[in-house]
């Protein structure tokens, strides 16, 4: 399966979760009901929205930091353009909101995220992932968020549905969002992993687990705060 | 009786606010609870787009100004004109963008740019149901998370915000305060192009290409490694933040940790000690902004603008000395278009006059007569420049009495807390912000006693930090 597919597929299946904190809003102004935000059911969710308009994105450092220890990866590994040029303190600083004083005369961050920044965002948790889903494949005893998800023959997750794969989400939620995922989140994840194996790629197992990582780690709430 | 008000307050005002143009002195006579008027003075952006020209709104008031009067107004005449012609417009609304010019005026947006509108107030909260935050109220878990990332550099961990979540909220205060501690001491926050760096970033406005030292350019001219320590070491451990613009100390930098440490001299720096001014008279500052100059107008719009935070390119800040421009070195600075700022500008600059920019063996230095002694043919009259001058319209003698006022003065304690406003809460303060942000400078300046430290644990604590 190409990485394009993989980021449209993810993002189609996170769209489709419930009680996103950032993402699922009420507009209670308008008296109407949410729009875009119903749940798989259909069902519209009312949570309130912030009256204050006042999220802040995390930036080079932060993002680097808590990626890295989302992903157990030293942070300097976490991500580098062609194996050596850091994306966050180097390539990509100042997309990333970053400033570059000395060289080049960046004093101030950009006053606004570019529209290159979420592909930046993208970049570093696609390589943390990639390496994370790597380890946790390579060395299973020593896994840190798929750990005791196994692979069948063909590369599938042994079960889409079992115990370790649920647990895996749950690590993935504690260790990148700080909280435990809802049933509804648990449940689109898996459902990812069907839709991944009917696409008919040679390795479905591992593709959802970078997949399902990458979407979490990229979500609005794991980059704003 | 509101003209005698008036004109009592146009009198009282220092002298030199009574100097052309009075305009921000006498709308703050009038609007006094105007956030424009906290601590400063409205820049002239808020009636003109370049003075004389006006704005839409400066436009809507100059035919209220003392009608059938003989234009030029004298400014006494403008000053008792001026209070009429502001009532007469308050129920206008200038720039046509819903508000009248009256509200703009009171909630701290601009009455002639369509773009700036009071947002809703924090009072028009609505609440409703949220698992993840508290919208309408200060969060104490989404404080403490800010807290982790601000100063740490970090998100909590799952098992910290559960932790967190099972002490009391007293006890949550407590310890959200200790985490601010513990998280200054910090490489994210005071290392090495750490937070308190890149505050520093615009002020200092490094140059790596003539970095002399550590990390040394091309063309070493002088390290600015100095400034950010002496920056650092300002906001740092409850020192006083003016130091910045007063010290007559040095600061070195050790690593591992990051340690800031006072020093009497510095083998990078030149100037004898009776004559420095903290980082305005660092040799980075006067090699960068004095450079070659004979007035070195840069070397004190940038200190203005560094740390009152008065950018005079943005026409704010302008306190127009009587007889000023004197254009002591023949740059055309009396034409009307430029004294407007150059009535300010000028006789700021003055004290500069004897700080050597790059001159070989004595740059970075002071050096008495240096005018004189460099510059002597430059124009007729350029060894007449004085070294004494004015600061937010008060005569100061040299540059180190204008330090000791510019870090005494309201603007230094607003322009600090506006930098950690901006860094912490994301932007500069609202109309809605405003008495926050007001309460927070002045008890940096009195209770805290320019302590930065202490500042920031009132700042945590604001709703503009600490309610999602």
């Amino acid at each position: 399966m190409r990485p394009e597919t993989l980021v449209v597929t993810a993002a189609l299946a996170l769209a489709g979760c419930t009680r996103q904190p950032i993402a699922t809003v009420l507009d209670v102004d308008a008296g109407v009901p949410p729009v875009g935000n119903e749940s798989d059911a259909g069902t519209p969710v009312a949570v309130a929205r912030s009256t204050r308009n006042n999220l802040r994105f995390k930036g080079p450092e932060r993002l680097t930091t808590d990626f890295a220890a989302a992903l157990d990866l030293p942070p300097a590994g976490l991500c580098n353009e062609v194996g050596q040029y850091p994306c966050a303190t180097f390539v990509h600083t100042v997309t990333l909101g970053g400033v570059e004083p000395y060289q080049s005369g960046f004093y101030e961050p950009l006053p606004v995220t570019g529209v290159t920044t979420p592909i930046a965002v993208e970049r570093m948790a696609l390589a943390g992932c990639t390496q994370r889903v790597a380890l946790d494949v390579s060395a299973p005893a020593a896994a840190v968020l798929f750990k005791g998800v196994g692979l069948d023959a063909q590369g599938r997750l042994e079960d889409r549905a079992g115990p370790p794969v649920r647990a895996a989400i749950q690590a993935l939620y504690q260790r990148g969002l700080q909280r435990d995922a809802e049933a509804e989140e648990v449940d689109a994840w898996i459902q990812l992993a069907a839709d991944i194996e009917a696409a008919g790629g040679t390795r479905p197992g591992r593709d959802w687990m970078t997949a399902v990582c990458f979407a979490v780690l990229s979500s609005a709430e794991s980059v704003f705060f | 009786m509101i003209r005698r008000l008036i004109l009592g307050a146009v009198l009282c005002l220092p002298w030199a606010a009574l100097a052309k143009p009075p305009a921000g002195g006498v709308l703050c006579a009038t609007y006094p609870s105007a956030p424009a008027c906290t601590g400063q003075q409205p820049a002239c952006t808020l009636c003109h787009t370049a003075p004389p020209q006006r704005n839409v709104f400066g436009a809507a008031l100059e035919p209220h100004l003392a009608p059938g009067a003989p234009r030029p107004l004298s400014d006494g005449g403008f000053s008792l004109a001026l209070p009429a012609a502001l009532r007469a417009v308050e129920p206008e609304d200038s720039d046509g963008d819903g508000v009248t010019n009256l509200e703009e005026l009171l909630r701290g947006t601009l009455p002639a740019d369509p773009a700036s509108v009071p947002a809703s107030a924090p009072g028009d909260c609505v609440a409703g149901q949220n698992p993840g935050y508290d919208i309408c109220r200060y969060d104490l878990r989404f404080a403490y998370r800010r807290v982790l990332l601000d100063f740490c550099g970090r998100s909590p961990t799952y098992a910290e915000l559960q932790a967190f979540a099972a002490r009391g909220d007293d006890n949550k205060r407590e310890f959200i305060d200790a985490e601010l501690e513990r998280c200054t001491g910090s490489e994210f926050w005071r290392g090495k192009d750490g937070q308190l760096w890149k505050l520093a970033h615009p002020k200092i406005r490094p140059v790596g290409s003539i970095k002399s030292g550590e990390d040394a350019g091309p063309i070493p001219l002088a390290d600015y490694y100095d400034d950010y320590a002496l920056y650092a070491y300002a906001q740092l451990d409850h020192h006083d933040a003016r130091e910045v613009m007063t010290a007559t100390y040095f600061v070195s930098r050790q690593t591992e940790p990051t340690r800031y440490t006072a020093t009497p001299s510095l083998p990078s720096q030149f100037v004898e000690e009776g004559r420095r001014a903290g980082n305005l008279t660092s040799a980075w500052s006067l090699t960068s902004f004095v450079m070659f100059t004979a007035l070195p107008r840069n070397a004190a719009s940038q200190s203005y603008r560094a740390y009152l935070g008065l950018d005079i390119a943005l026409q704010e800040g302008l306190y127009s000395i009587p007889g000023e421009p004197r254009d002591y070195d023949a740059k055309g600075v009396q034409a009307p278009a430029c004294a407007a700022c150059h009535a300010t500008l000028d006789p700021l600059s003055y004290p500069f006059r004897n700080y050597n920019g790059i001159a070989g063996a004595a740059s970075a230095r002071y050096v008495p007569g240096r005018i004189e002694r460099y510059f002597s043919a430059e124009a007729p009259d350029i060894t007449q420049i004085p070294e004494s001058g004015f600061l937010l319209g008060q005569p100061v003698r040299d540059l180190v009495e204008w330090a000791q006022v510019g870090a005494n003065s309201d603007a230094f304690a607003s322009a600090a807390v506006t930098d950690y406003w901006k860094l912490l809460v994301g932007h500069p303060p609202t109309a809605e912000e405003q008495a926050e942000f007001v309460t927070l400078w002045r008890r940096f300046k009195g209770t805290h006693q320019y302590s930065v430290q202490r500042m920031l644990h009132d700042l945590i604590r604001t709703e503009a930090y600490g309610a999602p």
